[in-house]
């Protein structure tokens, strides 16, 4: 009876160790072969006998200097960093400013304000993107650096505004009026003891931002159409999506990798702080 | 100044700029939106014709809009329930204390760090009919009778289905994790002193005590299934078969293809109506009484 038990455990957890493995291999093995493949001549990849699994023959790197120099890449991975870099910084900016004011101060509007930048998780995208094309034109901001930063940060600031301003909600109020009995001035107290404090918050929304901001590719598709500021992935989609894409799979494989590096090292390195901002999210919901 | 005065002036001036770019980009295009919606417009031209309430009923009459809610519920619904069958195990079985757990977490929510681009490339090439990894593994086993065009318009739908499970996995097994890790370890102790079986403790204690978590997910599901729109968008290159459309892609067709604005934001109007709705209904339909500890 007792080894009976014994053995049904095991088999249990035989059962889930194949299951959590199979899964581990499906998420993975996308990646890993194109990585692979980044490094294969086109006709290899082309021709290949097994195309689940073949080494690149002869290791070749020329995909991605094909990328990097005949296809922009350099040029969109500059203006990605650019336009992420800014935007990131201007929403954290504006955003902690806001959600500062929401979140500690006992003005009677701010539950109203708190929902009012709220509504903007709500609706879909689609309703405002007509108008707000128009509008971007009329405001000389088609094809522009400042049109992009200015749309990713408007975007990003209900999220930012709706996290933070539970962040500054749950922080102890006792060490600000400290500061102001000491003399210190509205700004002093949020610039040299709230922010400090509300770190680990902002560092969360910031990945968020940055993951959200690196990747975007739909408002660039509508906003973007020049060469020479396409981000990383518009480069790389309207690259999929050229006519003589079959030529090109190499190059293509390489963009892959090149838009992935960065988002690849942000995660291994905080992704801490990436789980613990998705539950401090939902669990306020 | 008095120290009111000066935190006053703090306040307009912090909140100031949010409420600016806020309104201006999100709130502003939205509000004309919907007045646009009366209005017949070809976009780029001057005339802007008041119409009232005809595009509206152009909507009612849009057989293509109407029957593309059958797409947005196929992939709702499969996709969905697979998701958080998936979600709920991964994260029921890596909250024991298993070797590689953290390992497992990781790698699970890593295609949620993607860009759609990057990921849309991946399953191109798993679907690709002559190099597809898809077709290489059925013709590996002898089942080159099914190896196909998976993104051809008949399959288009049904080939949906495996990159929103995967894409979606790793993110519900994460707001699952921090629901069952919510759940206090006495309650889970004082069932196995009773004898209770993995599975029992499975069902009578963390299915019923992450209800609230099952709320959100499930409302998060439903808003994704009516807003669906990437997939089919990457995988038909933004030209869906008329059969193969969603609400989404039918507005964008509308819109931006056909440049029929005014009747374009009619749609997207009846669509943001038709998701809140849905969402009222489902956080009524999930709601149970809230256990504290």
């Amino acid at each position: 009876m007792i080894r009976r038990t014994k053995f049904s455990e095991q088999a249990q957890k035989a059962l889930l160790y194949l299951a959590l493995l199979t899964y581990f291999v499906l998420v993975v093995y996308p990646m890993l072969w194109v990585l692979l493949s980044s490094f294969k001549v086109s006709s290899q990849v082309l021709n290949s006998r097994n195309p689940l699994f073949e080494l690149p023959q002869p290791r070749f790197v020329g995909n991605y200097v094909k990328a990097w120099v005949e296809v922009h890449f350099s040029r969109y991975f500059f203006n990605s960093v650019f336009i992420t870099a800014v935007s990131v910084l201007a929403t954290l900016t504006i955003g902690s400013m806001a959600a500062y004011v929401l979140g500690t101060f006992p003005y009677r509007i701010n539950p109203a304000l708190t929902l009012y930048f709220l509504g903007g998780l709500m609706v879909p995208f689609q309703m405002g993107l007509i108008p707000l094309f128009f509008l971007v034109l009329k405001l000389g901001l088609f094809n522009t650096y400042t049109g992009l930063i200015l749309l990713y940060t408007a975007g990003s600031l209900p999220f930012t505004i709706w996290v933070l301003t539970g962040f500054f909600a749950s922080l102890p109020g006792s060490l600000a009026e400290a500061a102001e009995i000491d003399g210190a001035s509205p700004f002093q107290v949020f610039w040299k003891v709230m922010l400090p404090l509300a770190r680990p918050g902002l560092l969360t929304v910031a990945i968020f931002n940055f993951l959200g901001t690196w990747n975007e590719y739909f408002m660039a598709l509508v906003f973007i159409t020049e060469e020479r500021l396409k981000t990383l992935p518009l480069g790389l989609a309207s690259l999929s999506i050229q006519k003589q894409y079959d030529t090109d799979y190499g190059a293509l494989f390489a963009g892959v990798v090149i838009v992935m590096l960065p988002t690849l090292l942000v995660y291994g390195l905080l992704q801490n702080y990436i789980t613990k901002g998705i539950t401090a999210g939902a669990v306020k919901a | 100044m008095s120290r009111k005065t000066q935190r006053l002036w703090l306040a307009i001036t912090f909140l100031a700029p949010a409420l600016l770019l806020y309104t201006l980009f999100t709130v502003y295009p939205v509000l004309q939106g919907a007045w646009i919606s009366f209005h017949r417009w070809a976009g780029f031209s001057p005339n802007k014709v008041w119409v009232g309430l005809e595009n509206y009923r152009a909507v009612l009459q849009d057989s293509v809009f109407w029957w593309s809610i059958k797409n947005n519920l196929r992939l709702g619904l499969i996709p969905s329930l697979t998701t958080l069958a998936l979600a709920l195990f991964f994260a029921h079985s890596l909250t024991k204390g298993i070797r590689g757990e953290k390992v497992f977490r990781v790698t699970f929510f890593f295609p949620n760090v993607l860009s759609m681009v990057v990921i849309s490339i991946f399953w191109i090439f798993v679907y690709n009919p002559k190099i597809g990894l898809l077709n290489g593994l059925l013709r590996g086993v002898g089942l080159d009778g099914l190896a196909r065009a998976w993104l051809a318009s008949d399959t288009l739908i049904p080939a949906c289905y495996a990159p929103i499970v995967w894409t979606s996995v790793g993110f519900f097994m994460v707001l699952y994790l921090a629901a069952i890790q919510g759940i206090p370890e006495e309650i889970f102790d004082a069932a196995k002193v009773d004898g209770a079986t993995g599975w029992q403790a499975f069902r009578w204690i963390t299915w019923p005590l992450v209800w609230p978590m099952h709320r959100i997910v499930i409302v998060l599901m439903v808003i994704g299934a009516l807003k669906a729109f990437d997939w089919l968008w990457m995988f038909s290159y933004g030209y869906p078969a008329i059969d193969n459309n969603t609400m989404a892609t039918r507005m964008y067709v509308v819109s931006f293809i056909q440049y029929n604005m005014g009747y374009g934001t009619a749609l997207a109007v009846v669509m943001s109506a038709l998701i809140l709705i849905a969402t009222l209904i489902t956080l009524k339909l999930m709601k149970r009484e809230e256990v504290s500890y």
